[in-house]
């Protein structure tokens, strides 16, 4: 039965394009899962910033939008990847730290989203002329220094 | 036929792995509360408690190490405090803090420590082993406040545990708690019901138990905080001048005949007045940190310095790395030490020069007895700063500012002296 569809160039055209329609779809929908605070919030570790930002006046945003960089698809998927499995690396050891803080990399990307949106706001300002470092001041706007979901409860 | 058999292999072991992963990762996460078990009243062995809380143990097993603290002030090792600063000898001339005075060791040696010091004599009195143990509970509960006046020999057979899981947890329920019958009397008199206090209020009150400066009264050897006007240095020293309970003084200065007070650790009172105090940032934030093991979240008891482990301790809401946190502390603490060691050093010349002062014939008696009380208050100020646990780190501006005045009050013990004798010493 196989090796009748095989027959003929036509027939493995229509298997590959197949397959790789399967396989666009099965990868776009996983990075579209992928993106969605959900599953971010699915690590134990992201359990205290989640609910942080769940307070935050900065809820209605996914957490790629500020932690991707405001880069092109393919740097995107190429940062998700590598940090994804960075973290998935510490989450499955469970050894990550006791307070996780951004890295300085991730810091920059983050500031880069938040002149993606703000950067009229600072664009007349002598923040414009260095390099404007939004979180030096605007540090708690998200994830607050208040422990929200902080404690040990005992049961 | 092999060739499938190696791709099949392989393929079940890819499947394992993210069958693994995503188990540990999705499915089994580790648990975000801790199982209560209930612990018998009267059980004061943290062995027991750690059967069933065993990530609070091991940190608190950590309480024995002896070790100097990462900026070089203070630590866990029995350090002799005199040979940092010398006038300490001279400063507490005449009475038991010449004779032994080191630097405290972890709360799992408190009994012991309290047994070997030198300060103790066969006439020490029952209350000094209210902060030492967790006993103090039964104690109190069978004679009262009579502990007091009770010889310490006679109570030494009941101490059986130091400082453990009792003396701050409910055994019940582990909600927190605090025994110092003598702090919540002193609390009730400033109007703070300790019933009402919320969590985290608790976790400070649960240090702040014992934290503290005190005094004995003179009658009943009770337990008192001089807090009734407030719990700054000054106010504090007023509440003493009132002479309360009959109390004066707590020994006379051999050379300067002054009435002299000895602070006791005011970690409590200096952190409640500091911008971490007032800011609500408690005691078991900083030195209680939230830590993990394998995921699972639980609260370091090891009771020490936060720069030991700055991560949890200070960088939950300090961005600064690691480094620039430690040196920021360091910088305190070396402006706070150069200002205590002079402190120290001017009351203990006052105290000399009034000494000689008081030689002089037909010296301006009423002139030198105010030399005498401008060299307690001074010696008061230093000493406030000097026995509290933090190198200034726990309220810099106020304790720079305690330290300013006693300078300038040493100075001006000095001044009078001479001016009453009409000497230049």
């Amino acid at each position: 039965m196989i090796q009748k569809l095989l027959k003929g160039s036509a027939g493995v055209a229509a298997v590959g394009i197949f397959i790789g329609l399967v396989l666009a779809a099965v990868s776009a929908g996983g990075y579209h899962l992928a993106g969605t605070p959900r599953f971010c919030a699915a690590c134990h570790s992201m359990a205290q910033v989640h609910a942080g930002w769940q307070q935050s006046n900065h809820k209605q945003f996914a957490c790629i939008e500020c932690h991707l960089p405001d880069s092109n698809l393919v740097t995107q998927v190429g940062y998700k990847a590598a940090v994804g499995m960075r973290d998935l690396y510490y989450e499955t050891l469970r050894s990550y730290p006791d307070a996780i803080k951004l890295t300085d990399c991730g810091r920059e990307i983050v500031n880069g989203n938040c002149l993606r949106c703000h950067f009229s706001t600072v664009e007349k300002t002598n923040m414009a002329s260095g390099r404007a470092n939004c979180m030096q001041c605007h540090r708690n706007l998200v994830h607050g220094p208040v422990l929200t979901k902080g404690g040990v409860t005992v049961e | 036929m092999s060739k499938r058999l190696l791709i099949i292999t392989v393929l079940i072991v890819v499947a394992l792995a993210f069958v693994l992963v995503a188990a540990r990762v999705f499915f089994f996460q580790p648990a975000s509360v801790v199982k209560l078990t209930k612990i018998p009243d009267g059980e004061y062995d943290p062995a027991v408690w750690g059967k069933y809380y065993p990530l609070e143990y091991q940190s608190y097993l950590r309480n024995r190490e002896m070790a100097p603290s990462p900026t070089g002030f203070g630590g866990s090792e029995k350090v002799r405090k005199s040979v940092a600063e010398p006038a300490l000898l001279e400063n507490f001339k005449g009475m038991a803090f010449s004779k032994d005075y080191s630097e405290d060791r972890g709360h799992p040696y408190a009994v012991q420590d309290l047994k070997e010091t030198k300060r103790i004599t066969p006439k020490t009195v029952g209350s000094c082993m209210t902060c030492k143990t967790a006993n103090l509970i039964d104690i109190f509960k069978e004679k009262g406040w009579g502990y007091g006046k009770t010889p310490l020999s006679e109570l030494s057979p009941l101490l059986k545990h130091p400082i453990t899981c009792a003396n701050c947890h409910e055994p019940a329920t582990m909600k927190l708690r605090v025994i110092n019958p003598a702090f919540i009397e002193a609390m009730a008199n400033r109007g703070i019901d300790i019933k009402k206090a919320t969590r985290e209020e608790m976790r400070s009150y649960v240090c702040g138990q014992c934290h503290v400066e005190y005094y004995f009264q003179p009658e009943t050897q009770k337990v008192t905080f001089p807090w009734q006007n407030g719990l700054s240095p000054e106010e504090m020293y007023a509440y003493y001048a009132g002479q309360p309970f009959g109390f004066v003084q707590d020994w006379v200065h051999p050379d300067s005949q002054a009435k002299m007070l000895k602070a006791q650790h005011p970690e409590f009172e200096t952190w409640s007045g500091g911008v971490h105090g007032k800011a609500g940032v408690s005691c078991a934030d900083c030195h209680m940190p939230f830590m993990r093991e394998k995921g699972q979240k639980y609260s370091s008891h090891w009771l020490t310095s936060p720069l030991k482990n700055i991560a949890p301790s200070c960088r939950t809401c300090h961005d600064q790395s690691e480094q620039w946190l430690l040196e920021r502390v360091k910088t305190t603490q070396n402006n706070v030490w150069q200002l205590q060691k002079l402190a120290g050093e001017w009351v203990a010349k006052a105290h000399g020069v009034i000494g000689k002062a008081g030689t002089v014939p037909r010296v301006d008696v009423t002139e030198l007895e105010k030399s005498r009380e401008l060299v307690r208050k001074a010696q008061w100020f230093w000493d406030i700063v000097a026995a509290e646990n933090s190198m200034g780190v726990h309220n810099p501006d106020q304790v720079l500012n305690t330290l300013g005045r006693s300078i300038d009050l040493a100075h001006q013990a000095i001044e009078t002296a001479n001016r009453a004798a009409g000497t230049t010493f």
